[in-house]
């Protein structure tokens, strides 16, 4: 059980009631010392004003032990006094059975009948006096007079403790509030958390908090952005393919059907390519995905050879040009359709019978991956806004999503790598994609 | 009845086309504003389709340029954009109906006939000329009451000629809204159907005005 408030008030009331403890102890201790101190003091003052009020003679003594009546042999007085002749005769008791047996000169502590004594014995003249009370009887008394100290001292620690309660429940209100004012919140409601006077420790916490909504809106504004962006996107497709199917629904002429047909299927190629590389784009939006080692050059052989149809039906020549391997650090689903985005866009704007290249270049620094193609290009003024989602330089013409390029502008920047347009020596457009070591790791030759 | 339709789209537009062409219209179809605006100084077309994407300019800007320069012809505005402020705009532009992708062939088709219709002051799909009764949705005629058959390049040449009683058209006016581009017209196809219509309909009723054109005469 982890618990701030518990922690302060479990240790603050231990410290308190420890204190406490303690210094009632010594105090009972030290009151206790000086009580007896006092207490023998007294039986000495006593003894000393028995001998100044002088005794009675010693004729007397004997009537005055007789008419002595007590019948607690505690007596109710503290004390209990007594006194001898020279030759040790019990003169007067103040206990019907004599008291305690006669001791020398000065304090003594005796027990006598299962009792502890404290007595004071004096010698004057011809006369021994003794001044005793019980260590139980002085004990009694103490006590008594104790209570008048402690109940005081009980009722401030309670007091105390009351009030650290109090104050430590007041101190960590906020914290409730914060919790309250949280946990109130609905999911869509990211607006910045605002506490009435919030105490110094909080304000760090209330910051980052805030720090954190701001970031998570700008994502779910991005993330709605897109999805407005794709649906946006996708109606033009969607409307191609509702009116091939309605006009192939019309159509009698088996020739014009069978053109029909392929139309829709050429349409239905168009929306599925979008739809695959919208969900890449939100994939990239997401979450990041783990790392491995990728060689670069069994990618690009794998991706060459998967479009080698496309490249075939367009007649082109084409290689590969690469080391025996080439690895970085990466993640390979997200390299691979980089390397497909761009081989792929290659392969649609190079006129039939063009020229396309793919090569894989190590140094000390990077390793380089080109892909060269003998189409248009792409002119300078417009290699900006290709990177932009949804640009496409021939809008309504072909089967291009716009979004290709972002998508291999987003995948290299995940993976710290560069990508740049250039004329390639091929006639058309060179794109290359750079990335440092030592993200590359091995190489041969 | 000849359509322009401007549409930057390969698919959506060929598709449309074929469609329009189907539904007995004639059309000609551009992919930008700048050579939509070209059309439009060569011919006036009973009716536009604009796709609001277009890559070359604001198709809405450009409406509104047209309807400034003196092109009335009624325009169905198509587009993406589907929220009301855009419909509004749309509309206020100068558009006469509005249609979100995607759409239907049959609803764009019955659009373009309404405003077409309205265009013309027509409230109903039957035009009644003396005693030819139109029916414009089935594309049939009655003469006096009997069903006459007529071919679809008839039906266009007779509601064209009786869109407007009592005007002359020309042969080529006549030719211009009954094909679009890329239709290959023989010298005396307008000559053929002509004939074809006026043997059909009976009496008198296409007069040849020598150097002219031709004109529907209404019969009671």
């Amino acid at each position: 059980m982890n618990s701030i408030r518990r922690h302060l008030l479990v240790w603050q009331l231990a410290a308190l009631l420890l204190t406490g403890l303690v210094s009632t102890l010594v105090a009972y201790g030290v009151a206790w010392e000086t009580f007896n101190r006092q207490r023998d003091d007294s039986l000495a003052q006593i003894a000393y004003s028995i001998i100044r009020h002088g005794t009675t003679s010693d004729t007397d003594a004997s009537s005055a032990a007789a008419t002595e009546d007590t019948s607690d042999p505690a007596d109710q007085g503290d004390f209990v006094s007594q006194l001898w002749d020279a030759r040790g005769q019990l003169l007067y008791a103040s206990l019907t059975n004599g008291g305690p047996p006669r001791q020398g000169a000065g304090l003594h502590t005796f027990t006598w009948h299962g009792q502890f004594w404290h007595s004071f014995t004096v010698i004057d003249g011809d006369l021994t006096i003794q001044v005793a009370n019980t260590h139980e009887r002085r004990g009694d008394v103490f006590r008594t007079l104790s209570v008048n100290a402690w109940i005081p001292l009980a009722v401030m620690i309670a007091l105390l403790s009351a009030a650290i309660w109090w104050l430590v429940r007041r101190a960590l209100a906020p914290l409730q509030t914060l919790q309250q004012a949280l946990s109130q919140r609905q999911a869509a409601d990211l607006n910045a958390l605002a506490l009435v006077r919030p105490p110094d420790e909080l304000l760090p916490v209330l910051d980052a908090l805030n720090g954190l909504l701001v970031r998570v809106q700008a994502a779910m504004q991005a993330q709605q952005r897109f999805i407005a962006d794709a649906a946006h996107e996708l109606r033009t497709p969607l409307t191609a393919l509702r009116l091939q199917a309605q006009i192939l629904g019309d159509e009698t002429d088996p020739l014009v059907r069978g053109r029909l047909v392929q139309e829709l299927l050429s349409g239905v190629a168009r929306a599925s390519r979008l739809i695959d590389q919208l969900l890449k784009a939100a994939q990239l939006d997401a979450a990041a995905t783990p790392h491995t080692a990728v060689d670069l050059v069994g990618l690009c052989q794998e991706v060459l050879i998967g479009l080698s149809p496309m490249i075939d039906a367009k007649g082109l020549a084409w290689g590969l040009d690469a080391p025996a391997s080439a690895t970085v650090n990466g993640d390979l689903a997200g390299l691979r359709m980089l390397v497909s985005n761009l081989v792929d866009n290659a392969i649609r704007y190079t006129p039939v019978g063009g020229q396309l290249n793919v090569a894989l270049t190590i140094d000390i620094e990077h390793v380089q991956l080109t892909v060269d193609d003998s189409g248009p290009g792409i002119a300078p003024p417009l290699r900006e806004r290709v990177w932009d989602r949804f640009f496409r330089l021939h809008p309504g013409a072909g089967e291009g999503s716009g979004l290709g390029l972002s998508i291999v502008r987003q995948i290299a920047e995940q993976h710290r790598a560069q990508v740049s347009l250039d004329t390639s020596p091929l006639g058309g457009l060179r794109v290359a994609v750079l990335w440092p070591l030592p993200a590359a790791a091995t190489h041969a030759h | 009845m000849k359509l322009l339709l401007i549409e930057d789209d390969d698919m959506v537009g060929r598709a449309t086309r074929h469609g329009l062409l189907h539904a007995h219209y004639a059309v000609d179809w551009v992919r930008n504003l700048r050579l939509a605006s070209q059309a439009c100084t060569q011919q006036r077309y009973d009716a536009m389709v604009l796709d609001l994407g277009l890559p070359d300019g604001d198709g809405l800007a450009w409406l509104r340029q047209q309807r400034q320069t003196g092109n009335a012809a009624p325009t169905i505005v198509v587009t993406a954009r589907d929220a009301i402020p855009d419909r509004v705009n749309g509309l206020n532009s100068g558009a006469d109906d509005y249609l979100p992708k995607p759409f239907d062939m049959a609803e764009l088709v019955a659009r373009i006939s309404a405003i077409m219709r309205r265009h013309h002051g027509q409230a109903s799909t039957h035009m009644a000329i003396g005693d030819l009764q139109l029916d414009l949705s089935a594309r049939s005629v009655r003469v006096a009451g009997q069903e006459v058959t007529l071919s679809a390049r008839e039906f266009a040449l007779l509601e064209c000629l009786a869109s407007k009683p009592g005007a002359v058209w020309s042969k080529a006016k006549l030719e211009s809204s009954l094909y679009g581009w890329g239709q290959e017209i023989a010298s005396n196809a307008l000559e053929v159907h002509i004939h074809h219509l006026r043997k059909k309909l009976g009496a008198p009723r296409i007069v040849n005005i020598r150097g002219v054109g031709f004109q529907l005469k209404t019969l009671p």
